[in-house]
């Protein structure tokens, strides 16, 4: 299966043992990990067969791929696709999850979700959390939109009420560093709704090293806030997030399967980021050495490696962030 | 030829919030190059593919991309095959004309004689050499050793004289390569002991890697010097700010057209490459309204970036960006 998930090559393998197969502690916590069947997504969808299906066999397989001899556990994530039936998305990710005390999972949520189905799924099938997503906006701009757009107020409110987690992709073109974000946020977690524990994706959304510079000072005192560390491939964010924040608030993902498993990273121009998938880009010659591209997730771990030494985190700290952090937060008996 | 150099708003905005406040008000760029394509030879593959880039152009580039700054050069020989190596020394000679704040380095390749270098040098006020792996004595640019494009011969007189010389190192881990560290040891401490030696492109580290493995055995040489140009990635600007003699570096562009383009020379693994974000059809960036930078621009935030982290202070940034030079060179910029 894991085959079909990713073209692991040699250069991948032997970057592995050279720089991460001492650093990788033994046991990970994946905190932004997706589940996709495309049997779930409308035929019309322009997202439908575009990935490989990807179960809970197919991310162990990749999981001991790319990770090989650790032993790896997941938060999973609703995984936003356009025209995917959301409710049969939800149960078949409780019933490939169901009875493993080890794993826990967010909730496909949307705009439309009727708060009768949130609230049954998070009682009665075990999701701790909801996973929304901007592509979802009610405003249909994606790109630009602001968190009540793509996680309406009767959603929060009830997320309140519940204690719930809540995996937030920022949208607007700073992120994290965006005004309207952070005065949201600031609302959000100390007046309307103490109660709603937020995972900020990707860094708080900084793939460049702006936003999270911009955002860190409100970031890091407001209660309830939370990192995970997926996808993110430029060292500059991960520096000032350890450098800035408390450890003990950050949680590893990667953000797999199709969103890491290229052979490239998200580079950062300027202001600007985007995915540079380094075979589809024919100039990418490389004629001058027999150096290669590697699989975005290493990319994301080495950047991870060298600012946790620029910044001087110890093993213990390393071994919060990879794991222990979420168990800890998530009540999961990994023992 | 026209220009292919564009600076757009976005680039001026970027200048303005990132760099006003911290460029000090002196550059003296190490590492610049002069393009006259009338003495590059017709059936030559870098014929034309640049516009001629006189020292007019060189100072007009200058005033564009870091406004409101003095700045002066050190002109090294563009290395374009097919050159007429002679006529483009002269050419440099010529467009120098004696400016007192100006030094060059001769293009040198392993053909050219000890008459002819021993002359530029004493007569033309070159101050050093600047070799290239294009011109390897064996026909390979990538692997090639010192040697192997600056011979002993040359390297004697060199030494001799004196003499600066600008190094690209080859071989795919640059200044990581054992070869490389071994040669750069034996001619600095035994050998050639009064060449200066100025490690272009921090020690010819795009990626973190050669200059993590490099940094060690070249902090320990004398008579190692580095320049900054044209490297995007933070991270070998991390690691030599960290490791070595701020008074060993030497700020530079690699000016005109290879940090031009928009877009950066970008780091995967441990290979990098120039990506030229106009030219990549997939780049559209649809999400955001933020556009690439120059890749001058690349290079100056990862090495502002770089300098903050390992707190470097006002002074250190100054001599890096112009007072080293003009110790080094003896340059009367009073």
């Amino acid at each position: 299966m894991a085959n079909k998930l990713i073209d692991y090559r040699e250069h991948d393998k032997n970057f592995w043992y050279e720089e991460l197969e001492e650093w990788v502690p033994k046991r990970i916590y994946d905190c932004h990990i997706h589940m996709l069947n495309n049997s779930l997504i409308d035929d019309s969808s322009e997202h439908k067969n575009v990935f490989p299906d990807a179960d809970l066999e197919g991310i162990k397989g990749w999981h001991e791929t790319v990770f090989p001899n650790r032993d790896v556990n997941n938060l999973f994530l609703g995984r936003p696709a356009l025209g995917t039936r959301i409710n049969e998305y939800n149960d078949w990710l409780f019933n490939q999850i169901k009875g493993n005390p080890l794993t826990r999972a967010h909730r496909l949520t949307t705009p439309a979700d009727s708060l009768e189905d949130i609230e049954s799924d998070i009682k009665n099938k075990g999701f701790q959390g909801l996973k929304v997503y901007r592509m979802y906006s009610v405003t249909g701009d994606m790109a630009n939109c602001t968190i009540e757009e793509f996680l309406t107020h009767e959603q929060l409110e009830l997320a309140n009420e519940l204690g719930l987690w809540v995996t937030l992709h920022m949208s607007r073109e700073d992120g994290c560093g965006d005004e309207k974000n952070l005065k949201d946020l600031t609302e959000f977690t100390t007046k309307r709704y103490p109660n709603i524990k937020w995972i900020l994706a990707h860094i708080a959304r900084s793939f460049t090293y702006r936003p999270i510079k911009r955002g860190i000072d409100t970031l890091k005192n407001l209660p309830n806030i939370w990192y995970d560390l997926s996808a993110v491939t430029d060292i500059r964010p991960y520096i000032t997030l350890f450098s800035e924040e408390n450890h003990k608030r950050i949680f590893y993902g990667t953000d797999a399967v199709e969103s890491v498993s290229f052979h490239g990273a998200y580079s950062a121009f300027g202001h600007a980021h985007q995915q540079v998938e380094t075979d589809n880009i024919p100039s990418l010659t490389f004629s001058h050495t027999t150096n290669r591209p590697l699989i975005c997730i290493y990319e994301q771990l080495i950047a991870m490696k060298q600012a946790s030494i620029i910044c001087e985190l110890d093993k213990n700290q390393l071994e919060d962030i990879f794991w222990r952090n979420a168990v800890r937060e998530f009540n999961v008996p990994w023992d | 030829m026209k220009s292919l150099f564009e600076y757009r708003a976005n680039d001026k905005n970027f200048w303005n919030e990132e760099f006003e406040d911290w460029i000090p008000k002196r550059i003296f760029d190490s590492h610049v190059h002069l393009i006259n394509n009338d003495i590059i030879s017709k059936n030559s593959i870098h014929k034309d593919i640049y516009p001629n880039e006189p020292l007019s152009k060189i100072k007009e580039w200058h005033r564009t991309v870091f406004p409101n700054r003095e700045v002066n050069s050190l002109i090294i020989g563009k290395p374009l095959i097919g050159t007429d190596v002679n006529a483009h020394n002269d050419f440099i000679h010529s467009e120098i004309n004696g400016d007192p704040l100006i030094r060059s380095h001769r293009l040198t390749t392993p053909k050219d004689s000890l008459i002819d270098i021993e002359s530029d040098i004493r007569k033309k006020g070159f101050q050093g050499l600047k070799v290239y792996r294009y011109f390897s004595s064996t026909g390979d640019p990538n692997e090639c050793s010192i040697t192997d494009y600056l011979p002993h011969n040359q390297l004697e007189l060199a030494n001799e004289l004196g003499l600066w010389i600008t190094l690209h190192m080859a071989k795919q881990d640059g200044c990581g390569d054992e070869e490389n560290l071994k040669d750069l040891e034996e001619f600095t401490t035994k050998r050639y002991p009064n060449i200066k030696w100025i490690l272009a492109h921090i020690a010819r580290s795009f990626t973190y890697r050669p200059i993590e493995k490099g940094i060690d055995k070249l902090k320990n040489l004398p008579n190692i010097w580095y320049d900054l140009s044209a490297v995007t990635d933070i991270r070998p600007f991390i690691t030599l700010f960290n490791n070595e003699n701020h008074k060993r570096i030497f700020y530079g562009t690699d000016g005109i057209e290879s940090v031009s383009f928009h877009g950066a020379y970008n780091a995967f693994g441990h290979a990098h490459q120039q990506l030229e974000t106009d030219k990549i059809s997939s780049l559209k960036l649809s999400h955001t309204t933020n556009r690439p930078i120059i890749c001058l621009y690349e290079q100056l935030i990862a090495m502002k970036q770089a300098s903050k982290i390992c707190e470097l202070n006002k002074n250190q940034i100054e001599d890096i960006f112009w007072k080293n030079a003009i110790r080094e060179f003896n340059i009367p910029w009073d």
